[in-house]
């Protein structure tokens, strides 16, 4: 798999095309899920997909609350879902 | 800390133009963008080699740059104070910015409607499809559906379908009318227009129509048509796995709200908007300036041109030369009223939500939610938020605004203008904490580092 890195995602590696959003990697890995919705606990995913809706969530190398769709991979990056 | 004489808050066309205008007359100008390239969303880089939008943005940067315009990207702006400060956050640190004068260039963002299966997973905007195809190459899913109105559907679908994508369906509630004829008048357009034709010529396209729900387990798979107006069962189309929503676009107004800035509503501009002079973008606030989609939707065009008007304008009130009025903005700005008559702004889809159907995506605040508060004497949209806690999350009302404005015209019959919108408070995004102490140390007395909340 040369062109692609390892992240963890939820604590399994994954390899994928460096550079891209989280968003784009979660996507990329048949994801559309990744957090639950406060009240309803209901399934949420990309929305805006430009930094506003705060809907993509996730945890990034330990912070948590970083937008999905802002947030570019790097090497070893560790990507947590809701 | 960095000084500058005027920050211009965003990288778009309009934030562009004013750069170079104001830059050229010999004012010190630090461009602030929350993204990690300049360009905005329509001269989004880095440019492909085909791509001859992307390439003029990118010549505009360059131009920009040589002429010694700086730049600070991934700044993502939460805050503003008089005199002016802007606090920003760049890689989780905090960075402050001091100028003598402001252009708002923050542009606009996809205009939300809240219909049943707006939250399903896979259901996103166009704009979100367009970021992922241009910056990471991937695709929103195999086989969508774009629906909404306006032309920048076609724009996207065009894009979706040089992606391979399939576009099962092109839903616009608009019925293009005999006002189509009037764009014989704007031939410098043809060739723009033809493109776009092009790009979407054979596709499935269902004028007057709405989604009215999209259905799915824990994401969308289905999507229900219904005529517009009036919401009669028009089908569904399957084996959907996303769901492109987009009703035009709302100006992004959290930083003018927050430095006092005089606004208006009209739905014909996205709604509430600032209000600028149309030949030099002053703002109410002496010293703040702003221009394109911030002073009402009207494109990439007229933000290019009114970014030049505004940047000239700010730089000569700092005694930087004498403003110049960029040729052509008026004849742009027809095109834009031609635009707007072709696709006029949808009312009425507060219609398109039932009781259950999430208004606020932040607090999964419902319609019904809604509807107690307005039975309890709720008439505001700081009214409601009070009530139901619809506006309080992260969005700040970005997202909920238009949905919870059409819910109250269409239960309540209250006027958006009336009902008013959810104010920017301090922090505008969410901040580390270290980030705020740190500014707040060097605020003069009296001045607060955060809103006061109420």
């Amino acid at each position: 798999m040369s062109g692609t890195i390892e992240i963890l995602v939820d604590g399994a590696p994954v390899r994928v095309r460096p550079g891209i959003s989280v968003a784009a990697a979660l996507l990329g890995l048949g994801r559309t899920a990744w957090r639950r919705s406060p009240r309803q606990d209901a399934a949420r995913g990309l929305f805006c997909g430009m930094g506003v809706c705060f809907e993509c969530l996730v945890t990034i190398d330990g912070v948590p609350g970083q937008r999905a769709c802002l947030a570019r991979i790097h090497p070893g990056m560790r990507v947590e879902t809701g | 800390m960095t000084q500058t004489d005027i920050a211009v808050v965003g990288a778009g066309p309009a934030g562009l133009g004013a750069a170079i205008a104001a830059r050229r007359q010999g004012a010190r100008v630090l461009v602030v963008d929350a993204f990690a390239a300049p360009g905005g969303q329509y001269w989004m880089q880095p440019a492909s080699p085909g791509n001859a939008q992307a390439r003029e943005g990118a010549a505009r940067i360059g131009e920009a740059r040589s002429l010694g315009v700086d730049f600070l990207t991934g700044a993502e702006l939460w805050a503003a104070w008089p005199g002016f400060r802007l606090g920003c956050v760049v890689d989780g640190a905090g960075r402050e910015v001091r100028a003598k004068s402001l252009v708002i260039a923050t542009g606009a963002h996809d205009r939300p409607v809240a219909f049943p299966g707006w939250t399903l997973p896979g259901v996103m905007t166009p704009g979100a499809a367009q970021r992922l195809l241009k910056l990471d190459g991937t695709s929103p899913g195999r086989r969508v559906v774009l629906a909404g109105s306006g032309p920048f559907l076609l724009v996207v679908a065009g894009q979706l379908r040089a992606a391979g994508v399939e576009v099962a369906a092109l839903v616009e509630a608009a019925r293009p009318g005999r006002s189509l004829l009037r764009a014989l008048a704007f031939p410098e357009r043809f060739p723009e227009m033809a493109a776009l034709l092009r790009g979407v010529a054979g596709l499935p396209v269902r004028f007057g129509a709405v989604v009215a729900a999209a259905q799915g387990q824990d994401r969308v798979e289905r999507v229900a048509l219904a005529r517009w107006p009036g919401l009669a069962p028009a089908g569904t189309v399957e084996d959907v796995d996303a769901l492109l929503v987009g009703y035009g676009f709302r100006p992004q107004v959290d930083l003018s709200t927050l430095l006092g800035c005089r606004h208006a509503h009209d739905a014909a501009k996205g709604g509430w908007h600032v209000v600028a002079d149309p030949l030099t973008g002053a703002t109410s606030v002496a010293g703040v300036f702003a221009a394109g989609e911030v002073t009402g939707v009207a494109g990439a065009r007229p933000a290019w041109l009114g970014g030049l008007a505004a940047g000239s304008a700010a730089a000569a009130s700092l005694g930087f030369g004498a403003a110049v009025a960029p040729a052509g903005l008026t004849r742009a700005r027809r095109f834009a009223a031609w635009l707007g008559a072709v696709w006029p702004p949808a009312r009425g889809l507060g219609a398109l939500a039932g009781d259950a159907t999430i208004l606020c995506r932040c607090e999964d605040v419902t319609r019904a939610d809604l509807l107690a508060a307005v039975a309890d004497g709720a008439s505001t949209a700081a009214a409601v938020k009070m009530w139901t806690r619809c506006g309080m999350g992260p969005c700040q009302g970005r997202i909920c605004g238009a949905p919870l404005a059409d819910a109250l015209e269409q239960a309540a019959g209250l006027d958006p203008a009336a009902v008013g919108r959810n104010e920017a408070r301090i922090p505008l995004r969410p901040v580390p904490v270290e980030v705020v102490a740190e500014v707040a140390g060097r605020l003069p007395d009296g001045v607060p580092a955060l809103s006061s909340q109420g």
